[in-house]
Parts: C-alpha cells; structure tokens; sequence
C-alpha cells in the first residue's frame, strides 16, 4: 500500500483526538464524579437508577410521614397516661368515700375533688398539637369536649386519619374521643366519674361503692388505649428502621451505577494521558524525516 | 545522415517526455496539500520501431496521455457509506441535544419535580389544616407545570432551529448540484480531444463529496465523461441541466415544511444523509417526544382534578380544579388561576366541615402509584421514565451507528488516499529518475553531435 504524508498525518491527528475526546469525557467523571450524566451513557442503567431514586424519595417521604405521626401519638399517648392517673385518683376516692364511716361533710370535699378530675380529664380530652386536636376524629378543629354542670358533651366524630407509611400500607394514628372515653359496648367514662361526683354530693354509700367496679373497668379501657399508642410507636420504629436500611442500599447501588470509580477514572486518564503523550512524540518524529532529508 | 537526423529525434522526444514527466511530478508536489487534488501520472509510450534490414529498429518515447490516479470502486462506496455517516452523525448530535433539554436525570428534570409534587401533598396529609403546607403544594405544582412548559417549549424551539437548518442544507444541495451541471458542460467540451481532464474532474468528485453528507444521492457515469445524479427517484442533474430541491408547508399543524421538487409536489423521501436526518429528528423523534408529554399532562390534569374536585377545602368549597382544565397539552399545562390566587381552595377533606380529614389529599397521593398511562400499565413516572429511556437509547444507537459508519468512511477515505494521495517521496525518486533520464539523453544529443562533427570531418 502506498502512504503519503497526510495518511500518516490525518490517521495519527484522527486516534489522538479520539484519545483526547475519551480523556475529556474521564475528566468529566472525575470532576463531577458521576460517570452517568445524559440517559444515552447507558439508557438500561439510567432507568434503573430513577427507579430506585423514585423509591427512595419516597421512603424519605414515609419516614417524615412518621415523624409527623409520632408527634402525635407520643402527646397522645402522654394525654392518656394522666388520664390514667386521673381515673386511679378517683377509684381510691370511691372506695375512700364509700366506706360506711365517712360522713356527708368530707363526702361532699370528696365531691369536689371529683369535679377537679373531670375538668382535668376533659382537659386532657381537648389535647392538642399545633393547634390540631388529637381526640376530635377528623373534626380537629372542635374542642372535643365541652362541660355545663354535669353535661358532658363529644363534639368530634368516630373518624380515624391515615397517612402513608409505605407503598401500599396507611396507618392510622389517632384514637377518637368515643375510641377512650365511649367506646360501644365499654364504659362511658365521663357518665360514671358524674355517677361518682353526684354518688359523694347525694351521701349515697350505695351508689358510690357501685362505681368502683365500673372505674375499674374504664381504667382498663384507658389501657386498652394506651398499649395501642405503644403498639403504634413500635410500628413506627420498626419501619422507619426498615426503611433506613432500604435507603442506605438504595443509595449504595444508585452509586454504584452512577458515580466514578475514582481509583479507575485517575489510573485511566493516567494511561490515556501517556497515550496522547507518546502519539504526539511519534507524529512529531515520523512527519519530520522524508526522502528529502536524504537526497542532495 | 538519415540515421543521424533519426538518433537526434529520439533525443528530442526524450528531452520532451521526460519534462512532461517532470512538469507532472512539480505539479503533484505543488498540490500536495490541496483538497481533492488527485495524483497525475504522464503515461509514456514506445514510439512505433522501424523496419530495416537488421529488423526492428526503436524510435524513442513520447507521452500518451497525462492523467490523474483514481479508484472508481472506492469512489462509489464513498458514495453510497457516506450518507449513512452523515445521518447518524447528526442524529447523534442533534439528540444529545433534546437530552440536554429533558435535563435527566437531575435535580431540576421533570421527574424530580413530580416527586416533589406528590410529596409537598404527603406533607398536606400529615397536616391538613396549614395554610403553609397549602401554598407549598401549590409552589410545586407550578414548578411541575413550568417544567412541562420549558420542556414542550424548548423542543418546539428546536424544531425551529432545525427548519432553519433544513433551508441552509437544501440551498447546499442546490448550489452543489448547479455546480455540478456546470461542471459536466465544461468536461464535455475539455475533453473532446479524448484527453481526461483531472482538474475539473477533481473538482466535481470533491463536490460529490459534499453532496452525499446532505443527501443519498445515486451517480451513474456517462459515456460523454457526465454524470447524472438523482435522489428518491427524482434526478438532480442531467448533462448540463440540474433540478433544484425545494420546501413546501402544506398545513399550519405540521412540524415543518416538506421536501418537494421545485417543479413538482410530490413529498422526496429520502433513505439517508444530513437532510433525511433533519427530517426524522424534526417529525418523527421530537413529535413523538411532545406528543408523550401532551399525553401525560392531560391524563395528569385530569386525573388530578377529578381527585381534588372531589374533595372539600376548610371552607368547604368543593369542585375546585387544581390544574388548568382545558389544557390541551404541556404547553398549557398550569395551576388553575383559582388555586394561583388562593391556596387555600386546594381541598384536603371528603367530606364538609372536617378540617382533619386527609382522604382528598390520600387520594391523589394514591395517583402517584397508580396505573394510569398507556392503557393502565404504567404510573406517571414509570411512563416518564420510559420515555427518558427510549431518548437515551436512540441517542446512544444513533451514536454507535455514527461512529461505525464513520469508520467505514474513514477507511475508504484513507484508501482513496493511498491511490490518489501524493506521495513526496515517491514524487523525489519520479523527479530523480526524470532527471538522470533528461541528463542521458541531453548526452546523447552531444555524443550524436559529435558523430556528425566525425562525418563532416572527413568531407
């Protein structure tokens, strides 16, 4: 075959620009260290890749979806605990009023007493967080309960509220007035302290030993209540841990598929280097000599 | 004396070729950088011998023809690869160009500003009565509509572009294909003497050159040395007469114009080249890519509307939009101007007067998952990332077909030029051999000079 001049010229100018195109690209790379950066570097993996990012996104979603909910659940399920104690203050009440040698005098300050834990338990009914109340069912702008004399009344409804926790799971996270204090077929807690209240006002012995069986079943419906706040919280751990640890994979092989290798980018911008390098020499040697060096 | 007369003759004709020989090889030398430029060879032929009695005498040299180096087997596969490379090549850049515009994957592209629109909704669920929380979806909503907008737009922009580059090119081919006609005329009359006239012959292989990245065009040679040249069927250039390309916009809905005849209007399809292309970029690539995102953005405003107007507000308003209804497309996909003057419309409840109530708002978180594009098999992001994926990969086919033609041509190109290319080298040793064969037959001139000196001695 023959080869004139430009051939080699044009062939070495052709393969030292590619190398310099392959060196620009690592470069690249290397300093944005991401090896993906347009879908036609590798469609298949760059699909891939969102498609892990898009659930990932979502998990970062569910997670401060929780904490939302934990907010919630944790003043609730303190609200539920002093209603607790409440309730225990006002079953030794009963059984302390109930005793046949109490006189109507101290029943009467027993009465007051018990005034004092309805308002209390009322109060904590109308718990709030940020402004939202936590016993009102969807109606979270209501105060849930509201008192004239011995009328007590549930302004919210039966509604649970459910957010998303994960691709197909909703969980609900708030207990409804009725859910504690009135549930169908359990004790109407507000009706029974009134029972008491009006038990100690009446000196009914009778009427205010009845009530301690009763209290001791609303304190267990109280509970009932507050395990399943409990419950929800180990939920709530449990599956943020999860979705933490997906995340962390996730991450990983999104980095995998997108990010430079760095240790490979460098040593094979070093050995393209040393290519362009070595063509340059030979094009400047071989384009030098010719035949006319030769000849005189 | 005859005899005498004869030798001087020989030596003259020599003198005579080796300077034709000579005069070709400077010439080569001259042009060794130029464009085009095939190398010329002086052919040299054995003058017609004498009969004598001693038989055969020779009569020196002269020179048949000058003519240039050229390999027409190479000529043609440049001719029908070159095409190929030039539409692949452009493909693969004019795509990586949408790709630059879809900005994927990013921070800033389409599909993260979905996400975020779903999860500024997640946020509402969790807090259904803030007014905050409320004018952070609608932020999101209208930075999921500008990316429809900017998207659709800039696609419609490129288009453009393209028509524009469309128009330059076919100017091209019609200048290249006047110049070409002219050319023929000029062979006609230059070689009529039967003599190959190189230069204007190179001149016409290098515009052919330039023809073929533009358009696949088909070169059949005539005996009279023309060459006629057509496209899709359609010819170009006959003898000395060319046929210009034309643009024609049939209807205000299409892309672009189409590619006509001057004279004619049947639409020239064409199979390969920058011109075919620019065409299937424009009408098939970019129009299928909108035609996507048109469809996503009205089964996203439906879908999302029929969710939201379902629900309630805080102040119990109900049938509220929460995007544009009568978007016809991404171009005017937007928040409704309700919502654009009052987030608070954006509803949460299913119900009146339950200002805690999250069910409108799950229901459109739902959406996020749900089957809704492409006859129920696909989400909305699962669609968007389809078609991400189908631009990837034929931006990256288009590539890889690019380069691979691209070394086809390369290789054909480099053996064009191992035919025609000059060589200095081999141009030195022509010039030495042409020198030394100059000097013997000047000798010979001399030494026969002094054989008649010897015979008109001895009168």
């Amino acid at each position: 075959m023959r080869i004139t001049r430009k051939m080699m010229t044009s062939r070495m100018l052709t393969s030292i620009a590619s190398n310099r195109e392959l060196f620009a690209k690592l470069q690249m790379d290397i300093a944005t260290t991401k090896k993906m950066r347009r879908p036609s570097d590798d469609p298949a993996a760059v699909a891939q890749a969102q498609a892990i990012k898009e659930v990932a996104s979502k998990n970062d979603q569910y997670l401060r979806n929780m904490t939302a909910m934990r907010d919630s659940i944790t003043t609730a399920a303190a609200a539920t605990d002093t209603i607790l104690d409440q309730l225990e203050k006002a079953k030794s009440i009963a059984s302390q009023g109930g005793t046949g040698t109490i006189n109507a005098e101290a029943r009467a300050t027993l009465a007051m007493q018990v005034d004092q834990i309805i308002d209390t338990v009322i109060d904590m009914g109308n718990t709030n967080s940020r402004g939202r109340s936590l016993f009102a069912g969807t109606l979270t702008a209501a105060t849930p309960y509201t008192r004239s004399g011995d009328a007590i009344t549930y302004n919210g409804n039966d509604k649970n509220i459910e957010l998303k926790i994960g691709h197909k799971t909703t969980m609900a996270y708030n207990k409804t007035g009725n859910d504690i204090f009135n549930p169908p077929g359990g004790v109407d807690i507000f009706a029974e302290l009134v029972a008491l209240k009006q038990g100690l006002e009446s000196d009914d012995g009778t009427a205010i030993l009845n009530t301690i069986s009763t209290l001791n079943s609303s304190i267990d419906q109280v509970l009932g209540v507050s395990s399943q706040f409990g419950l929800k919280q180990e939920q709530l751990s449990s599956t943020e841990i999860i979705l933490e640890s997906e995340n962390l994979k996730f991450a990983d092989t999104v980095s995998k598929i997108e990010d430079t290798d760095m240790v490979e980018a460098l040593v094979n911008s070093q050995i393209l280097e040393n290519a362009i390098n070595v063509g340059l020499k030979t094009m400047a040697d071989v384009v030098q000599t010719s035949l006319l060096d030769f000849v005189r | 004396m005859s005899d005498i007369v004869r030798l001087l003759g020989i030596a003259r004709r020599a003198l005579h070729s080796q300077q034709a020989v000579m005069n070709t090889t400077a010439n080569n030398i001259a042009n060794v950088n130029t464009e085009g430029y095939s190398r010329q060879r002086a052919i040299l032929r054995e003058n017609r011998s004498h009969q004598t009695m001693a038989g055969y005498l020779g009569s020196g040299v002269s020179v048949q023809t000058i003519e240039r180096v050229r390999d027409n087997l190479i000529d043609s596969q440049l001719i029908s690869e070159r095409p190929s490379f030039a539409q692949f090549e452009f493909k693969g850049k004019a795509l990586e160009l949408v790709e630059d515009i879809f900005n994927e994957p990013s921070e800033y592209g389409l599909n993260q500003s979905l996400a975020d629109f779903f999860n500024s909704f997640q946020d509402l669920s969790s807090e259904p009565e803030s007014s905050a929380a409320k004018t952070v979806v609608r932020q999101k909503a209208s930075v999921l509509a500008n990316n429809f907008n900017r998207i659709h737009g800039k696609l419609s922009e490129y288009q453009q572009q393209l028509n524009i580059e469309l128009t330059g090119a076919v100017a091209e081919v019609n200048d290249l294909t006047s110049k070409i006609a002219n050319l023929n005329k000029k062979i006609v009359s230059a070689e009529v003497g039967g003599h190959m006239d190189s230069e204007i012959r190179d001149q016409r292989d290098l515009l052919i050159d330039q023809l073929t990245e533009l358009v696949d065009v088909r070169v059949s040679k005539n005996q009279n040395g023309t060459l006629s040249l057509s496209v899709a069927g359609m010819e170009l250039v006959a003898d000395s007469l060319s046929q210009k390309l034309s643009l024609k916009t049939e209807s205000a809905n299409e892309s672009g114009p189409k590619l006509v005849m001057e004279n004619g209007n049947g639409e020239i399809k064409l199979t390969n080249g920058k011109i075919k292309a620019i065409l299937d970029i424009r009408d098939i690539n970019i129009e299928n890519y909108k035609n996507q995102l048109d469809d996503f953005a009205v089964n996203f405003t439906q879908a999302v509307n029929d969710a939201h107007s379902a629900g309630y507000n805080l102040n119990n308003v109900t049938g509220t939009n929460l995007f544009e209804a009568s978007a016809t497309g991404a171009i005017d996909f937007a928040v409704s101007s309700e919502v654009m003057n009052d987030a608070n419309l954006i509803a949460t409840s299913d119900s009146m007067n339950e200002p805690g109530n999250n069910a409108a708002a799950l229901s459109i978180i739902a959406l996020q998952d749900s089957l809704t594009m492409d006859n129920g098999q696909q989400t909305f992001s699962s669609f968007y990332n389809s078609l991400i994926a189908t631009l990837g990969s034929q931006t990256q086919e288009a590539n890889f077909l690019g380069e691979s033609y691209g070394m086809t041509v390369e290789k054909l190109e480099f053996s064009r030029q191992a035919v025609s290319g000059v060589s200095l080298d081999e141009e030195m040793t022509m010039m030495i051999e042409a020198q030394q064969a100059y000097a013997a037959a000047a000798k010979v001139i001399t030494n026969v000079d002094e054989m008649a000196q010897t015979i008109l001695n001895m009168v």
